[in-house]
């Protein structure tokens, strides 16, 4: 039979924040598409527990810590000789009114979100360089497209907005040296980051009557779209950001 | 393999517009591998036929129906044949299209009528009745094929209306779908870039500077290329996804 072209067969992939949430059931689709999948999670136990579930490997990871970074790659070389899958999954949020955010808010938000994904690219990027192959999906967010409401959340979606833009950048320059580069950007799904919203009437019924399909997405349809971005199905596709937001953007 | 099943279309009936050459053919090819059954609709139908018995003969199904997308009444006959040859339509591709390349001040009236009677009410018309009947079985799926001509302006050939008329697509597609999610009608484009087809010469040497040099991957698309975002929009893969344009353009629009 003919090989499914979305299939992971055998390829190495890394889900960083792979431990829980979205990040595990991305880790479960790159699974049972066939990848060998690499937990890259700062949580030792939920880390531990994906990696057991999904047969994989777990590899503790501080995306905001560059030496962390390149331990992970490091150690995830050594076990497997190559990446060719990289999904930068790792993300935080606070819902704290501009005006009154902390420095060491911002700066969380910023580091966890941006230069983690920088890092990431960039010390996975270099492996794929060499081989001349590999593909990286960021997961970005509507929120780097539209600004959320009612809740406030200034950092995360100047973050995110940048990781469409870094994904486009670096898609630019890895374009011709085999190394494809996209970005997934979901609208609201059921996770931890939604949890608090979702129990407050105030947001939550702004949340769904803002959304034409009026529900939050399971993150299990989430991660078919990134099989899709990682996979030879997306040979021609790099620098693109693939809006899964339940129609949210188009209001 | 639960996640490679969510890209299955087993049992699903797909009609293509324009679906017996060029990118249109690499959709039929592309849906029908991926299980479904599909009608491919087009005004020259020997070569649909063609098409049609290639797959057949390597064990898909597809037909042959004669569909001018212009003309209301060929839309609605076309409709009526492929329900009662393979079913109620799931998934609907507009994929017929065209495209003339002249300067904006020497485009002559019936060449911006014929680009726009096609592209965009051709389109128009395959959506809305297609799109009544799948609320009316309580769901669907359409797929516009849209461009990168809607969002940046190509060079060095002019092709204005081309251009306008992808424009009104996306956002037509848009609108269709914050329309009809209520009613589990999913309605996405799918935006290529460069692909070698009649419609594009991407080998001839005066587009080479711009059409292949201005791509980050420094190449034009093989159609089959296209197949599984087709594929992926057109299935379960994509549930939550509407109202989106897939950008598949090796990197163009990012420069």
């Amino acid at each position: 039979m003919q090989e499914n072209g979305f299939s992971l067969r055998d390829r190495v992939a890394v889900v960083t924040g792979g431990g829980q949430s979205l990040g595990l059931e991305i880790g479960r689709a790159l699974k049972a598409a066939g990848a060998k999948v690499v937990v890259a999670e700062i949580n030792a136990e939920t880390g531990g527990e994906a990696a057991e579930e999904l047969e994989g490997d777990f590899v503790g990871l501080d995306v905001t810590d560059p030496d962390s970074v390149k331990d992970m790659v490091r150690s995830v070389l050594g076990d497997h000789g190559r990446i060719d899958v990289l999904v930068n999954n790792a993300g935080v949020v606070h819902n704290i009114p501009s005006e009154e955010v902390p420095d060491d808010e911002w700066r969380k938000v910023m580091s966890v979100n941006l230069d983690g994904v920088f890092y990431c690219c960039r010390e996975v990027g270099k492996a794929m360089l060499e081989r001349g192959s590999g593909a990286i999906v960021n997961i970005a967010s509507m929120s780097g497209v539209i600004s959320n409401h009612p809740q406030p959340q200034s950092a995360y979606n100047a973050s995110k907005a940048a990781v469409i833009m870094l994904t486009k950048s670096l898609a630019g320059e890895w374009a011709s040296r085999g190394v494809r580069v996209n970005a997934v950007s979901p609208g609201y799904i059921r996770t931890p980051l939604t949890e608090l919203g979702m129990s407050k009437e105030e947001w939550s019924s702004v949340w769904l009557e803002s959304t034409p399909l009026g529900r939050l997405a399971e993150p299990g349809e989430i991660a078919p779209a990134v099989v899709f971005l990682a996979s030879d199905a997306a040979s021609y596709a790099t620098g693109t950001n693939l809006l899964v937001d339940g129609g949210y953007t188009s209001w | 393999m639960a996640v490679l099943d969510a890209f299955d279309l087993t049992g699903k009936v797909a009609v293509v517009t324009g679906g017996n050459t060029g990118l249109g053919e690499a959709f039929v090819r592309a849906l029908s591998e991926a299980g479904a059954s599909v009608a491919i609709a087009a005004r020259t139908r020997d070569r649909s036929e063609a098409v049609a018995k290639d797959i057949s003969s390597s064990g898909g199904k597809a037909i042959a129906v004669t569909l001018d997308v212009t003309d209301r009444e060929s839309v609605e006959r076309m409709i009526e044949e492929v329900t009662e040859l393979l079913g109620p339509v799931d998934v609907l591709v507009n994929n017929a299209g065209l495209c003339y390349h002249r300067p904006a001040a020497e485009v002559p009236e019936d060449e911006w009528m014929d680009v726009f009677d096609v592209n965009v009410h051709g389109l128009w018309n395959c959506a809305q009745s297609v799109g009544r009947r799948m609320i009316g079985n309580g769901g669907g799926v359409i797929v516009n094929i849209g461009s990168i001509s809607a969002m940046i302006v190509n060079r060095p050939q002019m092709q204005p209306a081309y251009n306008a008329s992808k424009a009104a697509v996306h956002q037509l597609t848009k609108s269709l779908a914050a329309e009809w999610a209520p009613h589990g009608v999913r309605v996405n484009a799918l935006a290529p870039g460069y692909v070698k087809t009649e419609m594009a010469p991407v080998d001839e040497p005066q587009f080479r500077r711009h059409w292949i040099e201005d791509v980050p991957m420094q190449r034009y698309a093989m159609p089959e290329e296209l197949g599984p975002s087709l594929v992926y929009l057109a299935s379960g893969a994509s549930a939550f996804m509407t109202g989106s344009v897939l950008v598949i353009d090796g990197g163009y629009t990012l420069w």
